[in-house]
């Protein structure tokens, strides 16, 4: 069973999301309290019925309910008797499976197909109870003592997670609890890792090992010794191994050459665990939750990871992360971007831009998906500029408003457009004229020109063909360099003799450390009119 | 023209039950079917029998794809409970009440909530096949396409309970892509699923309408099966004068005993026949005494076997002995065929009947006088 779509009511930040989801790979990206753990934690509470490794049911606290949602129902305690209704929280899985078992119209958007729905709901039954604590004004939250969780297919069938057709696996790197992940990896991964004749024949094996122990001579005499001097109410002790049918399990630990699994660092136990998970057949495992894997791998090991998650088949993943590498490797049009509790999904992304991204792994495409406001430049010597323009202006750096300034190149200026337009997110561009505005400007981005969100900046004088000139044409009196100038891209006053020409010609010979200059100096110098207005547009 | 729905009509004791269970086991058994089967049966103790059955003739376990459920079960859990959300919400239904079976009329108008749910979320059973056929309606028929796709057959054992919207229910199943197998026996009618005004004429023993209909329609074939397997023919014989007609049954089990037959014992002699035969007792309903003797009702021993039963009759199966005419046999059919090869039915003075003869028997060293039920026995024999 694959899940193709999800629908999560008040549980965390999620206040009414319904969003589709990929068959095989998806990535949540996101900013810190978007909400993209949240969603890993709605998977693992509809898949396994677990939240954090407990049973769900047994975690349900106030604070778990949205927090609007929340807030809205508390303030209405005050309008007694007019009190909100009491909130509920519901997470749906909508399938793709062949079996029409679990089929039925028992969901929020009423629809015939199967699936699982977890209601996190007020149970009737304490009606009587709840009116008379709230006429004597004793409620002051939800009282999540009146709740039920309920776990049902679509069909309105109790959902046995022993028998459900999804098997999840939550892999979470973020917990830094050795010793009892270890304990709870053998105790309760080894089974769902192992395949039914691999778990007999390792049983049969432990069986086999506790009659040896049995018929050992030394455990025979100590038997022999037990029965003659300890007697209780005439009854014959006699030691022995435990039998129960899962004991073998509790015997076995995981070595990795030759050290034991609780000794091994924090990333490689990750990596065995995330390999274990994805190797499976598909019997044993058929889902896998990972959240931000990329916590404690070495760049290798998560080349790594990222080429098992590729060669994956037959399972659904979910991943949560906030590194580029992985999500531009594992394909842009598998990402679901998560902010303030909205999902958006990069699969409309066109083909080769998704194919460009996979090829780049380095770009920082996640900078531009997650940030408020971007600028995106030609180069280091742009965003130098560009930075100490906005000090300048504002009396602080750009990133303090919120603002990104990412260096493309211009090659990758159009698939970043892709994105932005996608994301409908409001982009400023400030790029190099080259010397022809029509053929590098007008027609380059002819597709991107009129859009609303992409806002272009350039130099309009064709003669001043990138910034260098640019920036010195600003700072010319008459054709002449102004002393600020001069002495803001000097050293001990190196170029406060120098002419115009070799000035420029220092620049563009010397990108970055005439930028750094710049940035660096106590002069403040004028900025092209196009990077002003660049500037200003987000103002 | 030849119909995909079969309608099989046995006699007691036929092997119903195990056919069913082997036809159902050698269609999960061929690999190039992929959906499940469906044994549906009216009682608790039907699915029971039929557990047991398959248990028989599969290695001591159940199979994963024959799925076996009361008739209430199934419209609960593969009719109604997927598709509530047209009537009543999401997982609102909560079982069933069972309270008004009978007689009552429904006031609540067709489609309305109440008309088939209790306040507390409970289906009204009496309502339960309508909800369904209704709830079809509602979805567009998502009711029974999901049945289309889950199983390949259903198997309605005990046809002969069903009755109103029950019946039309089992004609909606037959109409879709699912091969539909109902077995029963128009003679055990004991009772009916509920009291509708729909389709009475079809209800009990005239169900016989409702498979003429069928036929008619190309529905469904019938296929008779009037050969008991189970007791021997006197009991047999008994069987037919209880609830004669057209569909008399004949027996092909052969098996002879020391008590052989169906018998007229008197009260004070049972202590002793019970002791030597060890029957199993049986009564009309819980106000006839049966001294002490722990015993079933005859409503509650259907579709079961016994070597040998002791019946304990009421006033109107005594009538029936003394000459009278019995009306509503059904449950007197069920009983006296439960036992493979004795009844001794116990009354206070014997009758003045030519269908039955005085006999001595025989109970290890100890004669008691008997009277044995002999019509028919000179032109058939034993």
């Amino acid at each position: 069973m694959i899940i193709s779509k999800l629908h999560i009511e008040n549980y965390k930040q999620l206040r009414c999301v319904t969003f589709t989801v990929n068959p095989d790979i998806n990535i949540f990206v996101g900013e810190n309290d978007s909400g993209k753990s949240t969603i890993l934690e709605a998977i693992s509470i509809l898949s396994s019925g677990k939240l954090n490794g407990y049973a769900f049911d047994k975690q349900i606290k106030a604070n778990l309910f949205n927090i609007d949602v929340r807030n809205a129902y508390k303030a209405s305690l005050s309008q007694y008797p007019n009190v909100n209704e009491l909130p509920s929280m519901i997470f749906e899985a909508y399938c793709e499976t062949d079996e029409a078992i679990y089929s039925g119209t028992n969901n929020s958007l009423g629809e015939n197909c199967s699936g699982i729905r977890v209601a996190v709901e007020f149970n009737p039954e304490y009606t009587p109870t709840y009116k008379k604590l709230l006429a004597a004004g004793e409620i002051f939250d939800i009282p999540v003592e009146f709740y039920t969780v309920s776990y049902k297919y679509f069909n309105g069938d109790i959902v046995t997670y022993r028998f459900c057709p999804i098997k999840a696996v939550f892999i979470d790197t973020t917990k830094n609890d050795y010793s009892s992940v270890v304990g709870r990896f053998v105790t309760e991964n080894i089974a769902t890792y192992l395949s039914p004749q691999e778990q007999i024949d390792l049983c049969t094996a432990y069986r086999k090992s506790r009659y040896d122990f049995h018929n050992n001579e030394i455990v025979k005499k100590l038997n022999q010794s037990v029965k003659e001097n300890v007697r209780i109410g005439n009854r014959a002790l006699t030691i022995d191994l435990k039998e129960e049918v899962d004991e073998w399990k509790k015997q076995l630990s995981v070595v990795v050459d030759e050290t034991p699994f609780e000794n091994v660092g924090f990333g490689s136990q990750n990596t065995i665990k995330i390999e274990l998970a994805l190797k499976n057949s598909t019997e044993q495992v058929n889902m896998v939750l990972m959240e931000e894997p990329e916590n404690n791998l070495s760049f290798t090991n998560m080349a790594k990871l990222v080429q098992h998650v590729q060669n994956t088949v037959g399972k659904q993943v979910f991943i949560s992360t906030h590194s580029s590498f992985i999500s531009n490797k594992l394909n842009l049009g598998n990402l679901l971007l998560v902010n303030n509790g909205e999902i958006t999904s990069l699969k409309d992304l066109p083909d080769d831009t998704t194919r460009y991204f996979k090829k780049l792994p380095g770009y920082d495409t996640l900078r531009l998906v997650l940030a408020e406001k971007i600028i995106l430049v030609e180069g280091p010597t742009d965003e130098l500029i560009v930075q100490r323009a906005y000090l300048d202006m504002y009396g602080k750096l750009p990133a303090a408003d919120g603002i990104d300034i990412i260096v493309v190149g211009s090659v990758a200026f159009k698939r970043y457009c892709d994105i932005a337009i996608l994301l409908n997110k409001k982009v400023v561009i400030i790029t190099d004229n080259d010397g022809c505005i029509k053929e590098k400007i007008e027609e380059k981005y002819k597709e991107y020109l009129g859009k609303d969100n992409l806002v272009f900046f350039y130099e309009k004088d064709e003669a001043l063909n990138t910034i260098e000139p640019s920036v010195l044409a600003a700072n010319c009196e008459n054709g002449i360099p102004s002393e600020v100038f001069k002495r803001a891209i000097s050293i001990n006053g190196s170029m406060m003799n120098k002419s115009r020409d070799e000035i420029l010609n220092f620049m563009l010979n010397n990108k970055a450390e005439w930028a750094m200059r710049v940035f660096d100096s106590e002069e403040k110098i004028n900025y092209p009119e196009y990077i002003q207005n660049a500037i200003k547009e987000f103002s | 023209m030849p119909s995909k729905n079969l309608v099989k009509l046995s006699a007691a004791g036929s092997g119903k039950t195990w056919g069913i269970c082997s036809d159902a086991l050698s269609i999960v058994n061929d690999a190039a079917n992929k959906k499940k089967v469906l044994i549906t049966t009216y009682t608790n103790k039907g699915v029971e029998a039929i557990n047991r059955e398959i248990k028989k003739q599969n290695f001591g376990v159940l199979s994963e794809r024959i799925f076996i459920r009361s008739w209430y079960q199934f419209l609960l859990h593969d009719l109604i409970r997927p598709y509530q959300s047209f009537v009543a919400g999401i997982n609102k239904i909560k079982s069933f009440d069972f309270s008004n079976m009978y007689g009552e009329i429904n006031y609540f108008a067709k489609g309305k909530s109440l008309r088939y749910i209790n306040p507390q979320g409970n289906v009204l059973a009496n309502h339960a096949s309508e909800l369904a056929i209704y709830l079809n309606s509602q979805s567009n028929g998502m009711v029974v396409e999901r049945l289309e796709k889950i199983y390949s057959h259903i198997f309605i054992d005990e046809i002969q309970d069903m009755a109103g919207n029950d019946l039309e229910l089992i004609e909606l199943l037959m109409d879709s892509a699912i091969i539909i197998t109902c077995v029963g026996d128009n003679k055990q009618a004991t009772f009916k699923t509920h009291n509708t005004q729909k389709r009475k004429k079809y209800a009990g023993k005239n169900i016989w309408f409702f498979f003429n209909y069928l036929e008619s329609k190309g529905k469904a074939n019938i296929e008779y099966n009037l050969v008991s397997r189970r007791f021997n023919q006197r009991i047999c014989q008994f069987a037919n004068a209880i609830f004669p007609n057209e569909n008399n049954i004949s027996t092909c089990m052969k098996e002879k005993t020391e008590h052989d037959g169906v018998f007229l014992i008197l009260r004070d002699d049972v202590h002793i026949y019970y002791n030597y035969f060890k029957p199993v007792v049986l009564k009309y309903d819980k106000k006839t005494s049966t001294d002490g003797y722990s015993s079933l009702n005859f409503g509650q021993c259907k579709g079961m076997t016994f070597e040998r039963v002791l019946i304990y009759p009421n006033k109107t199966l005594i009538d029936f002995i003394f000459g009278r005419k019995l009306n509503s046999q059904q449950k007197y059919y069920v009983a006296v065929t439960r036992p493979k090869y004795s009844i001794a039915i116990v009354l206070d003075k014997f009758p003045n009947n030519p269908s039955y003869q005085t006999e001595i028997i025989s109970l290890g060293g100890t004669k008691i006088t008997a009277k044995r039920f002999i019509e028919g026995e000179a032109s058939k024999g034993d």
